[in-house]
């Protein structure tokens, strides 16, 4: 580039272009004289005319073999004046151009003088006024065409030759009809397809067709309430509407399956006296592209015809989320699924100022990959299109809105024409009802209020709702269960909804009648339980040093557990195996509670010790490598209230450190070194002092422990109820703790420990003695359910 | 593009139309498109008027029914007595006849010679039998044509004396290929004008094509 830059230098004016200087272009208004055309804006009209005129000449030749080009052409030139005369407008109509493209006085007179004034003349017409007249112009335009057209045509004059065309149109009526008939025959196939398929999926009830009430709803009584005023209002609107109000026109239910939300959608319909209609999940699953259109289109049809009829409707849409969502999130009010990553501490750290809050927001989207939605809401499904994609959810959502707008073709159109004005719609009084169990599959649009007005959680049942339940079914059957057993039995299945109660008491039924009774026991219940909560046994069987070993591995967890677990109690301990465990004590809550405390984490740990200081302790300081879970549960809860709870000796929260996956920095045993951190050192010594504590107890219980274990052996699974009952000596469900309370049967116990702690130190695989019998019956034979575990040829 | 270059297309477009505009067709084309039928004329020559002509001719003969007629006359007055008898400028009448089934039949080339004036032997001796004053045949020339659309015909030149004067005619008749119309033209004058107007005559019955429809 040194010529440019020699040139630039010098200051020419344009290096490429000597003498050339670009200039500024001048904006229109700015302009003396006509902007030049360019070449082909000059002729194209020209040109278009002479094409004309060639194809008339053209057309005289092929229409008369005699007539020769020359001939024809002059011929033209004589019949063909109109074209003559529009190429001598547009000539004249150029010269005008290229005269105002050169003379400035000129093109002043026509751009100012005289279209100026035209144009000022016709802006005192209003626009409205303009349009009309030009619209009139143009059709007068259009109508002189044609006329001139079939004037040619007709051979006749143009205004005959209007005259002339209806006749033609009459006669050619047939076809046209004809024609319209095919197309038509055409279009209705696809009418017919779609009117097919349009069908099915949505079902109308009538007040007294359901038997469902809400005498059957139990357990989400906080819920009912709410769905009964909604339901108050759909009965009785002028009372909220008259104070100025609207009714809730949608309530959504979700919450985990099987909690009632069906039953309480179904318990409204039994109860109102209004149609209920049920839409069915898979309604809106479509082959074709606007079959799920017109379902939502035909569905509303039918919900405002039944609203004006009964004076309102009820519809359901059972497994909402089937209608899909567009993309996005969704936030809701009163549902605790909002977008927004939330902090485990208390109420969101609200107390906190809003930049604090911010700044760990930030924090914490860097230190996590994605937003965790906070509770049950952890298996979200991803956000995208579900079966009602394909327009139906935005037809949905325009129905559910749309439902004021003025409707009917007489309504909208004859009445407008009239010059009446269109009737408001009647109040459809429209009460629309969603169930989900995956609200974060809903579109946000569809939860705003005027859509879906009111967000309830149907969670699972309090206790008072489950003892309810349970005395709801125990009630449809024979059974001699007791009050105060149900009421112990709704406290030992916190989580239980309506459908696993249900089921859990007909499986009762089932152990029941499988020995041959036909009332359900509380021994069939706590079995049932048993079965559901640790399933069919694998029907493995240890060999027997190995089984008492493993029995006073769990032994030693239960009796912890027994004694320093106040908030849990033991609901099953088992040593069947099963597919990735030996055996297992599994604690339940007594009531669902929201925080933990440091001495309820201080028990978790010693009740995870419990094993390896037990084993330690009663073979004499060997122990096995089935103490790993239990290892790895309490270093994570030691090391989590050492460094995130705030439960050791330092304030500060590890939490703020990033780490590499999770934000929790030591669950994912990324950190190999952390126990050689201060961390891990606290951590490490607040294990040791929880396992000292546990050998304390341990040494105290040794005769619980052995005896718990002789249990396990005997019976591979027992209750809590056991575990209490051998330790206190009282009768258990399944294990009759008095004989344990004998000092005879104590030392028996402990001996045939000793002999088997021989021979776990020994070669020799066979145990020495047999499982020793308490002298009095332990307890009742094995059960039916220890049977079928046991006994390969007792198929269920 | 410059006002020379516009300028220049303009003057070229408004000579071309100018020039020819000032120049007149050379021919006046006579047209029947219904029946596929053409020819052309001088300019001089004019229409004889239409209504006469019918009204001399009738609607139709022991020919045909009259489809189209149109006759021209080179005189200063065009009349329809020049049209059917003896003319000092010539004439060039034409028509279109349609033919029933027994007129199908009887179509050959000799009741094509014989279709306007007795042109056979025969013909001549049945006229001379019914006393028509027709004297002084010459035949001048005769044959047969052909075209590319397999249409065929004669073309007669003969003279026969009408009164005073000896009148030269010219006679061109066809027949489509499935003989459902028959087509003529006649170009007739005095001897002597036929002689002087030759290839005039010539060009006109030479341009005479008929053809392609049924």
């Amino acid at each position: 580039m040194p010529a440019r830059s020699r040139k630039a230098g010098q200051g020419g004016p344009n290096p490429g272009h000597p003498g050339r200087v670009h200039t500024e272009r001048p904006k229109d208004s700015e302009r003396t004289t006509r902007k030049p055309l360019a070449l082909w804006d000059r002729l194209k009209f020209l040109l278009l005319l002479v094409l004309l005129w060639l194809v008339l000449v053209w057309s005289d030749m092929a229409n008369n073999p005699v007539i020769g080009f020359a001939d024809a052409a002059r011929q033209q030139l004589r019949d063909a004046l109109w074209v003559e005369v529009l190429i001598g407008l547009e000539i004249l109509r150029q010269l005008h151009f290229l005269v105002a493209e050169h003379w400035s006085a000129y093109y002043r007179l026509w751009s100012r003088g005289i279209f100026g004034r035209v144009d000022r003349a016709s802006h005192r017409l209003s626009d409205w006024t303009r349009f009309r007249i030009a619209r009139a112009a143009k059709w007068l335009l259009a109508i002189a065409l044609l006329a001139l057209i079939l004037g040619k045509v007709y051979h006749t004059s143009p205004v005959n030759g209007l005259f002339l065309l209806p006749g033609t149109i009459l006669h050619a009526l047939p076809i046209i009809l004809y024609v319209m008939a095919i197309v038509s025959l055409g279009i209705l196939q696809f009418v017919g397809i779609f009117w097919f398929m349009s069908r099915g999926g949505v079902d109308v009830y009538f007040p007294d067709d359901i038997s469902t009430r809400f005498s059957d709803v139990w357990g989400q009584d906080h819920v009912l309430e709410r769905v009964k005023e909604n339901m108050l209002y759909l009965e009785d609107p002028e009372s909220i509407e008259n104070k100025g109000g609207y009714v809730p026109g949608g309530i959504l239910l979700w919450g985990p399956p099987g909690t009632g939300k069906t039953l309480m959608a179904e318990a409204v319909a039994g109860e109102t006296g209004k149609p209920y209609v049920f839409v069915d999940p898979g309604a809106f699953i479509n082959m074709f592209f606007g079959v799920g259109i017109l379902k939502v289109k035909s569905l509303f049809r039918r919900l405002r015809k039944l609203a004006v009829r009964y004076g309102g409707v009820i519809v359901f849409f059972d497994e909402a989320d089937s209608l899909g969502n567009r993309g996005g999130s969704v936030g809701g009010q009163g549902a605790n699924f909002s977008p927004t990553p939330q902090f485990d501490g208390c109420h969101g750290f609200c107390y906190l100022s809003p930049d604090t809050q911010a700044a760990l927001f930030a924090e914490a989207l860097k230190a996590t990959p994605a937003p965790r939605p906070p509770g049950r809401f952890r298996q979200m499904i991803p956000a995208g299109m579900g079966g009602g994609g394909m327009g139906t959810l935005q037809a949905l959502l325009t129905e559910m809105s749309g439902l004021k707008k003025p409707r009917g073709f007489f309504n909208r159109v004859v009445r407008r024409t009239l010059g009446m004005r269109p009737k408001p719609p009647p109040k459809y009084r429209i009460l629309i009802m969603m169930a989900t169990n995956m609200p974060s599959a809903l579109d946000e649009a569809l939860l705003r209020p005027g859509r879906l007005d009111r967000v309830y959680r149907v969670g699972y049942p309090s206790k008072e709702g489950r003892r309810r339940t349970y005395e709801g079914y125990f009630g449809k059957v024979k059974s001699d269960v007791t009050p105060e057993q149900i009421d112990h039995l709704a406290t030992i299945t916190p989580y239980a909804t309506g459908a696993t109660i249900k089921d859990l008491v007909n499986e009762s039924l089932i152990v029941a009648l499988r020995d041959g009774r036909a009332s359900i026991t509380w021994t069939d219940v706590l079995q049932a339980k048993l079965l559901k909560s640790v399933g069919p046994s694998e029907g493995v069987e240890y060999i027997e040093r190995e089984r008492h070993a493993v029995a006073v591995h769990e032994a030693c967890h239960a009796v912890v557990s027994y004694r320093v677990q106040k908030r849990n109690v033991i609901d099953t301990a088992t040593i069947q195996k099963g597919a990735d465990y030996l055996g297992f004590v599994k604690p339940i809550p007594i009531e669902e509670q929201f925080t933990s405390w440091r001495t309820e984490y201080e028990a978790d740990v010693m009740v995870s010790l419990a094993s390896l200081v037990g084993e330690r302790m009663f073979f004499d300081g060997d122990s096995s490598s089935g103490v790993s879970g239990d290892l790895q549960n309490a270093s994570r809860i030691a090391l989590a209230m050492e460094g995130l709870w705030g439960m050791g000796g330092q304030y500060g929260s590890f939490a703020v450190t990033p780490a590499p996956h999770d934000a929790h920095p030591v669950a994912d045993g990324q950190d190999r070194a952390v126990f050689e951190t201060t961390l891990g050192k606290r951590a490490e010594a607040h294990l040791a002092a929880l396992a000292d504590r546990t050998g304390v107890l341990l040494g105290e219980e040794r005769r619980n422990v052995l005896s718990v274990a002789h249990a396990l052996e005997v019976h591979k699974t027992i209750t809590g109820e056991d575990v209490s009952a051998i330790v206190n000596g009282t009768e258990g469900p399944v294990v009759d703790g008095r004989p344990y309370q004998t000092a005879e049967f104590a030392a028996t116990l402990e001996s045939y420990h000793e002999q088997v702690k021989l021979a776990h130190s020994g070669r020799d695989r066979r145990m020495p003695i047999p499982i020793p019998v308490p002298a009095a019956k332990a307890a009742e034979p094995i059960s039916a359910w220890e049977r079928q575990a046991t006994d390969p040829g007792v198929e269920r | 593009m410059g006002l020379r270059h516009l300028l220049s297309v303009a003057a070229l477009i408004i000579v071309g139309l100018l020039v020819a505009g000032c120049v007149a067709p050379q021919y006046t084309y006579v047209t029947d498109s219904a029946d596929s039928a053409y020819f052309k004329v001088p300019p001089s020559w004019r229409q004889v008027n239409q209504s006469s002509l019918q009204a001399t001719e009738g609607s139709s003969s022991q020919n045909g029914t009259y489809l189209w007629s149109r006759a021209y006359d080179d005189s200063a007055k065009p009349s329809v007595g020049n049209v059917f008898s003896a003319s000092a400028n010539p004439i060039a009448y034409s028509g279109v006849l349609g033919l029933s089934a027994s007129q199908r039949n009887d179509v050959s080339f000799n009741s094509m010679r014989d279709l306007l004036l007795p042109v056979t032997a025969s013909a001549r001796q049945a006229a001379s039998a019914a006393h028509e004053q027709l004297s002084g045949f010459a035949s001048l020339a005769d044959q047969v044509v052909t075209d590319n659309h397999n249409d065929r015909g004669i073309r007669e030149i003969f003279d026969y004396d009408l009164g005073a004067t000896l009148e030269t005619f010219d006679l061109t008749v066809m027949t489509n290929s499935v003989t459902t119309k028959l087509y003529f033209l006649l170009v007739h004058c005095t001897a002597s004008c036929f002689a002087n107007d030759y290839n005039q005559i010539a060009a006109v019955v030479g341009s005479f094509t008929v053809g392609g429809g049924s």
